[in-house]
């Protein structure tokens, strides 16, 4: 059997489309890997075995009759379980959707098959999204590969821990308020999180629409980047996806490999303050030191608005979140009450039922800041906080190319701390928020690990379709360093 | 913190969510921010059933959460444009023709319950010369 381990996913697909391997034995191995070391982690909620051979199969078919399976040719994803699957159980990790079998495919997960990857099973997440540690799932936790005492992050905690043991090539999340950036930092991965509209939200389960942000999870920058070229593009079934062309993402990385001559790096004071854990702060700034070397221009940039963005965050998100979970009614998906006399009781008992705390306290907030008479003074203000947290931006950009910041404050944390503290757990998201709430492109790549042995996250945030830049500076920092090829211990089952 | 804050709260009719159109923005929440009474309403409307436990539980989070997000009242947004969208969205509109879509077997495949091509949900009306529930025979 193939030693999967480590390997990336341009260099499974490379090898695929050469004939060095059938996308089968590659299944077989991911397939092997998840049988021996998901047990101890929780990654998977399901996984889809029959279905992963049969893709394989059909890629070794289109291969061996001399076409071109694709640029993800036999490429093992995994798929977050907020992205629906024809046929295929999506729940969301909720009660709620415990049985919902979709009917249709997302717009992500299609690309991503017509490019000749291979779905392997759902991965784990927080309820609806909604959490920074994995911990909020109705079904189980996911434990971080590095130390399974601690999380792995959230809320796509199982796609960055199955990467980063090696149980998918890569795989799909989204990233509301740091859901793909946080874990991809505590777990050791690459994470991107596109522009809003850049990849499209048909078919992934909504939790706050206007800031959903569906990207990829890698071993390498190169690898997001050849998923984020797949995933990427104007979608009809999304009208709020972006026209313009997508971008060279892969080239773009190669290019940061010659070096960073030209390119001005902001560093924001307001992401180096209190709270920020000193061994981040040490990695982070020894980071900025090397893109320094590698020919980047460094200067200071303000945006003073980023103490405001978790408040604005969770207004907004949870007003969104309400709303959008309104639908789940008991009576045309998903869980239904056994007892239910009246409509009324059949959608309160229902939804009582269906949910976790977490989507409940984010139901209730969102219904609290959206009533009449308090609208104005929560949401509408939020909405206006928005706007100056998004014109820090504009005007940082307007004297650098990106900016670099840690990713997240602290290392993974210990599983069970900050659960029963919905604030606590909130202020994990404080350095990633604020990309969301102004809707543009950031990535997590790894930059150290503490004297403990955890990850530690280098973020690079670019103006609005930047991801290019985006990819050229991690590219920059990747090829003169090692830490995107350290690999957590083998879990034991 | 420790102080549980939904002690503070006073159930009378002006702090009630009856009257919160008449609320004041910016008096101090902090001593009567939300509590129990305030918390069942509200998931009244949202149609949410919750457990004392969970009422009690939810007083004091959302207490919390205000609390914090109070900070933006710091904020002067004054002639600031609210902001929607991350990116300029014009609502476009798609060619109005029929295509394929879902079967109906395909959309009602998910029901918990169906009856034929319907959904099925508990009785909404009445049946015609039934006794309505909770209605009195004696009524005229």
């Amino acid at each position: 059997m193939i030693d999967v381990r480590g390997v990336s996913a341009v260099t499974l697909a490379d090898g695929v489309r050469a004939g060095k391997w059938r996308a089968r034995e590659v299944t077989e191995a991911y397939l092997d890997r998840i049988a021996r070391h998901d047990g101890g982690l929780g990654c998977y909620l399901l996984v889809d075995a029959d279905g992963a051979r049969r893709r394989a199969d059909a890629v070794d078919a289109t291969q061996k009759a001399g076409r071109d399976a694709g640029p993800l040719a036999g490429v093992p994803l995994g798929i977050k379980d907020i992205f629906c699957t024809r046929g295929l159980e999506t729940t969301c990790a909720s009660k709620i959707l415990r049985g919902f079998i979709p009917p249709y495919e997302s717009t992500v997960t299609e690309r991503l098959g017509a490019a000749g990857a291979v779905a392997l099973g759902k991965l784990n997440m927080d309820e609806f999204a909604m959490g920074s540690s994995t911990e909020n799932s109705a079904f189980q936790p996911t434990r971080n590969p590095w130390s399974t005492g601690h999380v792995p992050g959230g809320s796509s905690g199982g796609s960055a821990a199955a990467v980063a043991a090696s149980l998918c090539a890569g795989a799909t999340g989204t990233d509301t308020g740091g859901s793909i950036r946080q874990p991809a930092s505590l777990c050791g991965v690459v994470g991107v999180k596109p522009t809003y509209g850049r990849v499209s939200r048909y078919g992934v389960i909504a939790f706050a629409s206007s800031l959903d942000h569906p990207g990829p999870f890698g071993r390498t920058v190169e690898d997001t980047a050849a998923l984020l070229e797949v995933m990427a593009g104007p979608d009809p079934l999304d009208a709020t996806s972006i026209p313009q062309p997508v971008g060279a993402y892969r080239k773009a990385t190669r290019a940061g490999r010659e070096g960073l001559a030209g390119v001005r790096l902001g560093v924001p004071a307001e992401y180096f303050q209190a709270g920020l854990d000193a061994e981040v702060e040490a990695a982070v700034r020894a980071a900025i030191d090397e893109l320094a070397r590698a020919g980047a221009k460094i200067v200071p940039v303000s945006l003073p608005h980023t103490k405001y963005a978790i408040a604005t965050y969770y207004l907004i998100c949870t007003a969104e979140a309400s709303s959008n979970l309104a639908r789940y009614d008991g009576v045309r998906f998903g869980h239904r009450t056994a007892q239910a006399r009246s409509l009324d009781e059949l959608y309160s008992k229902t939804r009582g039922e269906g949910f976790g705390a977490e989507p409940k306290r984010r139901i209730m907030l969102g219904a609290y800041v959206l009533r009449a008479g308090y609208y104005e003074a929560y949401y509408g203000k939020a909405l206006r906080a928005r706007r100056k947290i998004a014109d820090d931006f504009s005007a940082a950009f307007a004297g650098c190319d990106a900016i670099v910041t840690p990713t997240s404050p602290v290392p993974a944390f210990r599983a069970g701390e900050r659960v029963a503290d919905p604030l606590q757990m909130y202020l994990a998201d404080v350095y990633t928020v604020a990309p969301d709430l102004a809707g543009i492109p950031a990535l997590s790549q790894p930059c150290g690990l503490t004297k403990g042995g955890l990850p530690i996250g280098l973020q690079t945030i670019g103006p609005a379709l930047g991801e290019e830049i985006c990819f050229r500076v991690a590219g920059a920092y990747e090829s003169r360093t090692d830490w995107h090829t350290r690999l957590p211990p083998e879990a034991t089952s | 913190m420790g102080v549980d804050r939904t002690q503070h709260y006073n159930v009378d009719r002006r702090n009630s969510p009856i009257g919160l159109e008449n609320r004041d923005m910016n008096r101090d929440f902090r001593m009567a921010r939300i509590g129990p009474e305030e918390v069942r309403e509200l998931a009244m409307l949202a149609r949410l059933q919750l457990s004392e436990d969970e009422v009690a539980r939810m007083a004091g989070d959302l207490a919390a959460i205000l609390d914090y997000v109070d900070a933006l009242r710091d904020l002067d947004t004054t002639d600031v444009e609210p902001m929607t969208h991350a990116v300029p969205f014009d609502c476009p509109l798609r060619v109005d023709e029929v295509k394929p879509s879902l079967s109906m077997e395909e959309a009602l495949s998910n029901a918990p319950r169906r009856e034929g091509s319907f959904f099925e949900v508990p009785r909404i009306v009445p049946v015609a010369g039934a006794p309505v529930a909770g209605a009195s025979e004696d009524e005229p």
